[in-house]
């Protein structure tokens, strides 16, 4: 006795439904991926740069390096300091200038390593002055103007990718639409002859949300086990991409939530999609 | 129970295909409808079962106007005229039983008794071995017992029938006015469309006869 009614399963397209509300889920989760990795990835630099600062001095600095690293480690706000081992720059430097840089003889700079200590401030200016007057030619970067240009595209990118999550979202309004319309001109007859035998708007609006939820549920299925694979194998691209300075691609918690709710977020959007365009049909029916 | 008024009633900018009808169903009354082919009985139906408004006139159903309801509230009024479409308009994906069952369930009646209902009548109406088939595999007397049955399983007040014998025979037709009597002595005033003169006499009760559009004096049809 619990059989639809109205018999939607043929006149809503059965597999092309779910199929059509399947793929922009698989889109949108990969372009609110996109956009939560970004995120983070924005957000790691943004940290990572505020507790950190890199000395370049030439290679000729010699004895001065030792002096530069001590006058560090005595600096108020200056938590450790290090030099970088030569080895450790040449590997950085390989992706430009290829794994023989270091044996090839090139002069390599002589890279510090600050960490700072965030509960102290520290004037960055004046550091950088005193390093240069110790070490003539060096320099002290903060790395500020490329994590600031990299922070705008990232926030680009998401601005892009949350608006296609939204384009997303109103072709999956628009499908159901489309398809509940070709239903109530298929099964016209049907639902007069249930409006004369007594049912109400609400009980044929029923019958559409339930069988469209179930189909946009069969999608979300579908798209998330696509998405979540399409994710899992562009995670593992980054993180054999090793020093280059792409970010580690990651969601944390919060952004798989984040992927489940935009599921269900357009699931129901199917759902209350079809009712609204059932019941604002209906209402020119006698 | 019913009222028409002055009813007049044309679809579009076409001509009128029913012309100041005017006539009473007293409550637990028991009419035929009767007239020759596009006289406008079917359209008299339609009015009655609130599937189109008059384009003049004055209609009174059930104690409504409904020319005056809402949208809203047509749906309960609705509910209390039982409707045996000459089509029959069977779901024909859901089963006889399912078919029987729909005006309960659209009223949210109680599962295992819209099923006790519903076999209850089935069986009575002959087709107790046949509530699970669908109808595409039911001939058409037995459809049309299904389209009554339909009809008839929320104890309407107002009961219109629209060459409900059409396809049965004459046995049969005799069965199914002894269904719409019973029902009407249990007080449901009763409306019968139909060309079957055998029937008519048979039942002894008044007749509207409708010619061009418009309706003549009720009387009784000669034995």
């Amino acid at each position: 006795m619990g059989r639809s009614v109205l018999g939607l399963r043929r006149s809503l397209a059965a597999r092309l439904l779910p199929a059509l509300i399947g793929i922009m889920i698989f889109i949108g989760l990969l372009a609110l991926a996109a956009a939560l990795a970004v995120d983070r990835a924005v957000e790691s630099w943004s940290r990572n740069i505020d507790l950190g600062l890199t000395a370049t001095l030439p290679d000729t600095a010699g004895a001065k390096v030792d002096a530069v690293v001590g006058m560090l480690r005595t600096t108020p706000g200056v938590a450790a300091a290090r030099r970088v081992p030569q080895s450790e720059v040449a590997t950085l430097l390989a992706p430009w200038l290829g794994s023989a840089a270091a044996a090839a003889d090139l002069p390599l700079p002589v890279l510090i390593d600050i960490r700072l200590d965030p509960a102290i401030a520290i004037d960055q200016g004046a550091l950088g002055a005193k390093i240069a007057r110790m070490a003539e030619g060096a320099r002290l970067d903060s790395h500020r103007d490329w994590i600031d240009q990299a922070v705008r595209l990232g926030r680009s990118l998401q601005a892009v990718a949350f608006l296609a999550v939204c384009l997303i979202a109103a072709a999956v309004a628009a499908v159901v639409i489309v398809s509940v319309r070709a239903g109530l001109a298929v099964e016209h007859d049907t639902i007069e002859l249930l409006h004369l035998i007594g049912a109400q708007d609400g009980f044929i609006a029923a019958e559409f949300q339930e069988v469209v939820t179930r189909f946009a549920g069969i999608g979300g299925v579908i798209g998330t086990a696509l998405a979540l694979g399409a994710i899992m194998l562009l995670a593992d691209l980054f993180g054999a991409a090793g020093a280059t300075p792409l970010p580690k691609l990651g969601l944390g918690l919060q952004g798989w939530l984040a992927l489940a709710g935009f599921v269900l977020a357009a699931i129901l959007l199917a759902r209350w999609v079809a009712r609204l365009t059932v019941m604002l049909a209906l209402r020119r029916m006698v | 129970m019913v009222r028409f008024q002055n009813v007049g009633m044309r679809y579009g900018m076409g001509p009128e295909v029913l012309r100041d009808v005017s006539f009473e169903l007293p409550p637990g009354s028991f009419h035929f409808l009767t007239g020759p082919s596009g006289a406008g009985k079917s359209t008299l139906l339609k009015l009655l079962y609130l599937a189109e408004r008059p384009t003049r006139g004055m209609i009174s159903l059930l104690g409504e106007d409904p020319t005056l309801l809402p949208r809203r509230r047509l749906p309960v009024l609705r509910r209390r005229i039982g409707v045996v479409f000459q089509d029959f308009r069977l779901l024909p994906h859901l089963t006889a039983l399912e078919n029987v069952a729909l005006p309960l369930r659209i009223a949210g009646g109680r599962e295992e008794e819209i099923v006790a209902h519903v076999r209850e009548l089935l069986t009575w109406v002959g087709l107790g071995d046949r509530m699970e088939a669908r109808p595409p595999t039911l001939s058409g007397g037995e459809q049309q017992r299904v389209a009554i049955a339909r009809a008839v399983i929320g104890r309407p007040s107002l009961l219109l029938a629209d060459e409900p014998t059409g396809n049965v025979d004459a046995e049969m037709g005799l069965r199914l006015l002894r269904l719409f009597v019973e029902l009407n002595k249990l007080g449901t005033t009763v409306l019968v469309a139909t060309h079957d003169r055998a029937l008519i006499r048979s039942a002894e009760r008044p007749v509207l006869r409708l010619d061009h559009g418009e309706l003549s004096r009720p009387g009784r049809e000669a034995a």
